[in-house]
């Protein structure tokens, strides 16, 4: 339950940082450590060099630009549940968060390192996915833009090559009052959800659904988006109905068959949480986004 | 690099410099180095929270953090909590509403508790659970130390005499 | 945990079984699999990476036939392996069986995989475990088919033959596996990365 050798780095910059990454061998970035460390605890993640970016204070902004927020990868999740922009510019991602683990894990663990580790029952990408974010990365080589739909390239594999690091992230905002949703299943509160639905809602003048955004997380490897039940959703009046027979879509998704749960099962809960989502959504979007 | 690394943090208050492995983590650091036991290791994979401890003020799972992290940095354990002995209103408290048995959770418990009180001073019970959940006790059921964190939460606001 | 495969061949059973038994030829298709000595006409060392993730698994091993039939076209290989750090070992017993399908064979694969250790215990990922084992089944698979068609069309001279992939190379797909064998391979690689930035 100790780590195993390895040489550790502290870089006080960003181009330091590249420097490390693209020069050592077999290197893996610490940043919150909520998740790197339990698996060097276990051995099952045994690198020669560890690259502790704790320092580097260009990583840790926050800020609204054009629109969208640009977050930076090592803000701390619970700085971003206490921050006042995101709770007015991106409520979904407040609500999420506090869901993340539990106040001592949030306050180490970072966005971005939870973006790059990417546990299929995380919270962050399904919040992200559903707004259509940007992912930042940078190299020795230059820096990337990473969509948010292209970011999971399978279990526990985002798409950045092995000299590369998540800078920051981008989220699109949407309008002032919008509704929002989330929602997950876990047996205790703070543990990795079985399934969870995280939905974005926008009602026109009329009452009926303008734009929905839908994405799970804990059934797949990565975030899902449901485009279908986003269809079923669109230019629809709200109604339990409309959300049942729209939430069934969830049931196609792949699913995850561990000791926690079986496919079915959690196909059976994405349902299930995607119609109490969007219940949630509706709700916040009739009264302005309260 | 380095496997060695001199380090200099302040533990309840003092300033401590040492030379450590690099991959010691914080939680052996203090109980091995220092020899503050009162920093348990319960699961080392951050799930159970007996390590937590106060880093720059924030409650962290001292089993995930490398000593060599918190250089120049400030930890409180439970050692540092008592003044010469005398007991703090949330170390009365849990006295007082038996929110301990074995006591093996009981350090990581006291440290989330103070975070807690100190970001919220009149929390609801909801809120006191919502806290703990982070924090396992295989003894107590919770509710005593959930009557504790309550109790301890009136005493600092000055609403009852601590230890009543 | 049993994983099954099958697939179709359009030749029949005795040429698709020449390609079967020829271990040599057909390690490569293994994904991350290198055979290192051929100990006796039933007996191969061999290693084997495989990527979950953040974790890199390194296996190194035997595999030997324990049961051959080459009138009824059916075998058993055993195979076992250490992880190289400590995390535990893995055995599987893979039994192929060839029949007869119209002009064709259908190629049955049945593996029964042990895992022992950290790796068994890697905790939430079980399901992964399952499904990456699936999936090294499935180029297995797909990389045998190539193989006796390549023996097939070779043998006849035939025209037709498709461009197959040498055996080595992982069967174009979109993936997560590829990627991860593809990430698996830069790691490997790390040392001529010097060369270019890009695959």
């Amino acid at each position: 339950m100790k780590p195993p050798p390895f040489s550790y780095h502290r870089p006080e910059s960003l181009p330091q940082t590249l420097d490390f990454l693209a020069t050592l061998d077999d290197p893996k970035i610490l940043a919150g450590g909520q998740s790197l460390m339990p698996m060097m605890n276990f051995r099952y993640v045994m690198p020669a060099n560890i690259i502790d970016i704790n320092r580097v204070a260009e990583l840790s902004t926050v800020e609204e630009t054009g629109g969208a927020l640009r977050i930076g990868a090592m803000a701390r999740q619970r700085d971003l549940e206490l921050s006042d922009l995101v709770q007015r510019r991106c409520p979904l991602l407040h609500e999420a968060l506090l869901n993340v683990g539990h106040v001592q894990t949030r306050n180490r663990g970072t966005i971005g390192g939870s973006l790059s580790h990417l546990d299929p029952a995380a919270e962050m990408p399904a919040v992200l996915h559903a707004h259509d974010a940007t992912l930042h990365a940078a190299s020795k080589r230059g820096t990337r833009d990473i969509a948010m739909a292209d970011w999971s390239q399978g279990f526990m594999t985002p798409n950045l090559e092995p000299d590369e690091i998540l800078t920051a992230i981008t989220i699109p905002c949407w309008p002032e009052g919008h509704g929002y949703g989330f929602v997950e299943f876990a047996r205790r509160h703070g543990d990795f959800a079985m399934a969870g639905a995280a939905v974005l809602l926008t009602l026109d003048a009329g009452g009926k659904i303008d734009r929905a955004s839908v994405a799970l997380t804990g059934v797949d490897n990565g975030p899902v988006r449901l485009p279908e039940t986003e269809a079923a959703l669109s230019g629809q009046t709200p109604s339990p109905d409309l959300f049942e027979s729209a939430a069934a879509h969830a049931s196609s998704v792949p699913g995850i068959e561990d000791v926690h749960a079986t496919k079915e099962y959690r196909r059976k809960l994405a349902v299930v949480m995607t119609k109490r989502a969007l219940g949630q959504a509706l709700d916040r979007a009739q009264a302005g986004g309260a | 690099m380095a496997e060695r690394l001199e380090i200099t943090l302040t533990v309840n208050g003092e300033s401590v410099t040492r030379e450590v492995p690099v991959r010691l983590t914080l939680a052996d650091f203090l109980r091995h180095e220092l020899e503050l036991t009162g920093t348990h290791l319960g699961c080392e994979h951050g799930v159970c929270g007996a390590c937590t401890i106060l880093l720059d003020g924030k409650t962290a799972r001292s089993c995930l953090l490398l000593a060599v992290q918190t250089d120049g940095m400030s930890v409180d354990t439970v050692e540092g909590m008592a003044d010469n002995g005398a007991l703090t209103p949330l170390q009365q408290a849990f006295i007082d509403n038996h929110g301990l048995q074995c006591g093996f959770c009981t350090p990581g418990m006291l440290a989330t508790l103070t975070e807690l009180l100190d970001t919220i001073p009149d929390p609801s019970e909801q809120e006191v659970r919502e806290w703990l959940s982070g924090n396992i006790c295989r003894c107590t059921g919770y509710q005593g130390i959930v009557d504790a964190a309550l109790d301890a939460a009136k005493a600092l606001r000055g609403e009852s005499p601590a230890g009543a | 945990m049993k994983l099954e495969n099958s697939f179709d061949v359009p030749v029949a059973p005795a040429e698709a079984w020449r390609v079967l038994i020829d271990v040599e030829r057909v390690a490569p298709c293994v994904p991350g699999a290198a055979l290192t000595e051929v100990v006796d006409a039933n007996t191969y060392k061999g290693t084997i990476k495989v990527k979950l993730g953040p974790v890199s698994l390194a296996f190194d091993g035997e595999v030997s036939f324990t049961e051959r039939d080459d009138d009824a076209f059916t075998a058993r290989l055993a195979a076992a392996g250490r992880e190289g750090r400590n995390r535990g070992s893995a055995n599987a017993d893979v039994d192929f069986a060839l029949a007869a399908n119209g002009d064709g064979t259908k190629v049955s694969i049945v593996t029964d995989l042990q895992l022992a250790g950290p790796i068994a215990q890697y905790g939430r990922s079980q399901g992964v475990i399952a499904s990456v084992s699936a999936e090294m089944i499935d180029r297995f698979a797909a990389c045998l088919k190539e193989n006796i068609l390549d023996d097939k069309s070779s043998d006849a001279a035939d025209a037709e033959t498709a461009a197959a992939p040498a055996p080595a190379e992982p069967v174009a797909a979109a993936s997560g596996i590829s990627i991860m064998l593809g990430a698996l391979k830069r790691s490997i690689c790390r040392f001529m990365r010097r060369l270019t930035g890009k695959e």
